[in-house]
């Protein structure tokens, strides 16, 4: 059984806003040359799901697959650490694009192109933009059903598919015939920590990487919405320290400042 | 005669052989074990032995157990001479040791020396079943026992022994002052000529009996801490305390999950435990109520050393029983790594090796790491620093102060090592800040390395993950190698420590100060202004020894110095310099979760708030960060009020310096 998991590449979600560059004729964040790219975190939990199955059934292959315009393989590679059988990359400056339909489309030649998956995971969202829409986009693609927002996967009698679904009030069990899509989130846990000897061993291992050109990649339809305006929100902080002889004093003189800077307005004030 | 002699024999040929069995299943595992390359230098080893062991220095910082058993030793030692001469005899009639004084100062010695024995018997007995300390507690109180009963059967033994030939009209009489007294009551309850001299017999045969026993008993109990305790002190570790032992990356297996895999002297250690419990007495994490004590640790790791490998010997079968079995998981991760076990041992047990070595096992190979750990873990491998989540950058601490930030190809004198708490943590960041006022002040030639500056790996390090330290230390030595500096000071003990100690297995040797250092350093020779004349006296400022400056690098007075400089008075605590009590934030502990009920840090704030003094000084990141919050809940758990202010000892000086109306503004 073959399992793709579908990898991202992102800024660094820690980065400091201070270490952020933004590239305005672009319409592009960089990370800054100190903070190196992740894996997006979701992705990683589908790295996760992955190697769950693998524990609890036979002959589980695990491909992961990354679609971007660069990537830093020191980083991609954490795949193969904790056990990805394969990293297939797919770089090309077109792919570093915030329209979800060129990626998704490429990463189902990918998945076509090596003979097809029994299952597809996906992180339920990139960390950078937050669309959430590749998964979807994806499963069109490849003509399977889409499971979403999984915490646990399972399969059952080789041929189906059963999630937990991760609700805010508690939690739905879906089931499908394989192959699938399935997104992951955040509740199905980290990604494990790789052993020693695996790192050794996959840092000596190289990712397949597989040109633009080679995939038969479908046309993706336009309009693609377009990105208008990016900025960085400046966050400023400013400390004040209220003098005051007592604690109703100082209460007082609060409420003074808060509605003279109109942090606060009086009721019916609008 | 003929039949006493033979069955005298028989009696010393079987208890050497059980004895023998008995000890061939210790020394199977220690021979077996690798050797770690301890035996030289002769000269410094030897020297240890004597200051340790014939001179009880550390055991003597107990005065009453250090006098009990500098009593039971010498005495001991002394009545070796009785040891050859009731064997000698039992072995041949002809045999004694008048040649070399047996029956005139020996003889007088071995009298003197049997009171001074009991004595040290009763003191020890006194304080096992009457004052009965906590250290003792989880020691093998059963065995204790048993040993002082044969001592004294065997002290008494002698001397009834030697009383008995006295009143049978012995001439080494008016050599044995105690005997001949007990002699004297023996006379005058009628017992003379041939009767005296069944007793001596019989009582020879009790004092040889007794030996006999304690031969036979010694290789099951603590008091084989008499035969490998001398070398275990003289195997000691003599590199730097803050130096672990680099592991082979490339080897099959990393850290230790099986107990065959530890080294000789490592196993040695666990033989020379005496249960004495003067670690558990000052272990933050026994302290806390965490499951660990370093003395359980060791009689745990030894108990499962003979269980497993001295009976059967076959390893197949038994592999990862150490950890979670011999060894609980949590007791491996309680350790913060303090070193005040280690400290303490008046043998020289080496118990945080071990538990790095353990860690190394599950965060190398296992990968079970705990959660705030991992994550900080993680941090640093991605982002070069365990703050996941802060706002800063590196050299956002310092955008107006204008600190240069040195290029490779360039040169300082002194390249400060901000370190990642104080460039990343808001309370930290002004430690770094007044820092660098200070060395303005001084008119130093400084620099930073700035987002070319990584975490050094010390809490990779402690918390097993050599892979990643390795990662860092290669990283950071070719960040500073590429630059030119005469000196490196750090704000972070840690990073001193590393920096110091560990980078030079990886080909990076410095000169490396802590600023305490540096500060008292510019202090002295007047390169730091004298603070101003001002109407208040800094006042009382108790002062927290961070372990990996004081036990690790053994530098207590500079920080200090620098208090007593602009006037502070230093309030001691009960636990300071090396019986400091942790903060709770070495080993990795600073990012690990801890149980509200388990806080090392609100332990260390209620000794510090004991002190009265309104200021708690440190002179480390993390003690910095755990005692500000410790000092907090401290307040609050003593019924509110104010908590104490936490304070650098560099933010203290900066603002004795400026004047008081300029610390609101750091």
């Amino acid at each position: 059984m073959r399992v793709v998991v579908c990898l991202k590449q992102v800024i660094d979600p820690l980065t400091p806003a201070t270490a952020l560059v933004l590239d305005a004729s672009a319409k592009k964040i960089r990370g800054g040359a100190a903070n190196p790219p992740v894996i997006n975190g979701f992705d990683e939990q589908g790295i996760e799901a992955a190697l769950r199955l693998r524990e609890t059934n036979e002959d589980v292959e695990i491909v992961c697959v990354a679609v971007g315009e660069r990537f830093n393989n020191d980083v991609m590679k954490r795949s193969l650490a904790v056990g990805a059988d394969q990293l297939i990359l797919v770089q090309d400056p077109s792919l570093d694009t915030w329209n979800a339909y060129p990626i998704a489309a490429t990463l189902a030649a990918v998945i076509r192109q090596i003979g097809g998956a029994d299952l597809v995971i996906c992180g339920r969202q990139g960390s950078d933009w937050d669309n959430g829409l590749t998964p979807f986009i994806l499963a069109e693609q490849l003509g399977m059903p889409l499971l979403t927002l999984a915490k646990r996967v399972s399969i059952t009698g080789e041929t189906r598919i059963e999630i937990e679904r991760a609700l805010a009030d508690g939690s739905m069990t879906m089931d499908a015939a394989l192959p699938a899509v399935v997104t992951v989130t955040s509740e199905l846990g980290a990604l494990r920590m790789p052993s020693v000897s695996a790192r050794l061993t996959a840092a000596r291992k190289q990712p397949r990487q597989i040109a633009l050109a080679e995939l038969d990649v479908a046309a993706t339809p336009s309009p693609a919405p377009e990105v208008v305006d990016l900025t960085i929100p400046v966050t400023s902080r400013i400390c004040t320290f209220i003098e005051a002889a007592d604690g109703p004093g100082a209460g007082a003189r609060l409420a003074e400042i808060l509605l003279q800077t109109g942090a606060v307005r009086l009721g019916g004030e609008r | 005669m003929r039949t006493e002699l033979a069955l005298r024999l028989a009696v010393i040929f079987v208890a050497f052989v059980w004895a023998g069995f008995r000890f061939e299943r210790l020394a199977r595992p220690l021979f077996a074990a690798p050797a770690e390359a301890r035996l030289r230098p002769f000269g410094p080893r030897a020297w240890g032995v004597v200051v340790n062991v014939f001179g009880h220095a550390r055991l003597l910082r107990k005065p009453y157990a250090g006098l009990l058993h500098a009593a039971m030793f010498f005495g001991f030692l002394f009545l070796l001479t009785a040891v050859a001469q009731v064997f000698g005899q039992g072995v041949s009639p002809l045999f004694d040791l008048d040649a070399v004084g047996g029956s005139t100062w020996i003889a007088f010695g071995q009298d003197v020396f049997a009171v001074l024995l009991l004595t040290g018997v009763a003191m020890a007995a006194f304080q096992r079943g009457v004052w009965k300390p906590e250290r003792f507690m989880g020691s093998n109180q059963r065995d204790a026992a048993i040993i002082l009963c044969l001592i004294t059967a065997v002290v008494v033994g002698m001397l009834m022994q030697n009383a008995f030939r006295v009143a049978g009209g012995d001439p080494s009489a008016r050599w044995r002052p105690v005997s001949s007294l007990i002699a004297a009551a023996i006379v005058s309850s009628g017992v003379t000529g041939t009767a005296a001299a069944h007793g001596a017999t019989a009582f020879a045969w009790m004092h040889m009996l007794a030996i006999l026993a304690f031969l036979v008993y010694i290789p099951g109990s603590k008091h084989l801490h008499m035969l490998v305790g001398i070398p275990n002190v003289y195997l000691r570790d003599l590199k730097p305390a803050g130096r672990l032992v680099t592991p082979d990356l490339e080897q099959p297996t990393l850290g230790l999950s099986d107990i065959g895999q530890l080294g000789r002297k490592q196993t040695l250690d666990l033989y020379a435990c005496t249960e004495c419990g003067r670690c558990q007495e000052l272990c933050p994490a026994f302290a806390s109520g965490k499951p660990l004590s370093p003395k359980l640790l060791i009689m745990n790791l030894r108990d499962h050393l003979l269980k497993t490998r001295g009976v059967g010997g076959h390893r197949a079968g038994l592999r990862g029983a150490l950890i979670g079995g011999a060894v609980a998981e949590e007791t491996i991760w309680s350790c913060t790594t303090c070193r005040a076990c280690m400290e303490a041992c008046p043998l020289f047990i080496e118990h945080v090796p071990k538990i790095v070595d353990m860690r190394r096992h599950l965060a190398m190979e296992a990968g079970r790491v705990p959660d705030g750990i991992s994550g900080a873990m993680l941090s640093i491998e991605q982002r070069g620093h365990p703050w996941a989540g802060t706002r800063f950058s590196r050299l956002d601490w310092c955008r107006d102060l204008g600190v240069r930030v040195l290029a490779p190809g360039e040169a300082t004198d002194t390249l400060l090592w901000v370190g990642c708490t104080a460039a990343l943590d808001a309370r930290a960041q002004k430690v770094a800040r007044a820092l660098v006022r200070l060395l303005r002040a001084a008119g130093a030639d400084f620099a930073i390395l700035g987002e070319d500056e990584k975490c050094t790996g010390d809490s990779a390090r402690r918390t097993g993950n050599d892979y990643l330290f390795q990662m860092q230390a290669a990283a950071n030595i070719e960040t500073l190698n590429a630059r030119s500096f005469r000196q490196i000071v750090s704000i972070c003990p840690h990073c001193v420590n590393t920096l110091k100690n560990e980078y030079a297995d990886f080909g990076g040797a410095y000169d490396v100060l802590h600023h305490s250092q540096l500060l008292s350093g510019l202090m002295e020779n007047g390169r730091l202004p004298g603070p101003p004349k001002s109407d208040s006296a800094p006042g009382a400022v108790a002062f927290h020894d961070p372990c990996y400056l004081g036990r690790y690098n053994g530098e207590f007075d500079a920080p200090r110095a620098v208090l007593g400089g602009f006037g502070a008075t230093v309030a001691e605590m009960e636990r300071s310099r090396g019986r400091s009590f942790c903060c709770g934030g070495g080993g990795g502990r600073a990012f690990a979760v801890e149980p509200p009920d388990q806080r090392i840090n609100v332990i260390r704030a209620q000794q510090a708030r004991a002190t009265g003094a309104p200021v708690v000084a440190t002179a480390c990141p993390f003690c910095l960060l755990m005692l500000d919050d410790g000092c907090k809940t401290a307040a609050r758990n003593d019924g509110g009020g104010a908590p104490q202010q936490v304070r650098d000892i560099a933010e203290l000086l900066d603002d004795a310096l400026r004047g008081a109306g300029a610390a609101a503004i750091s």
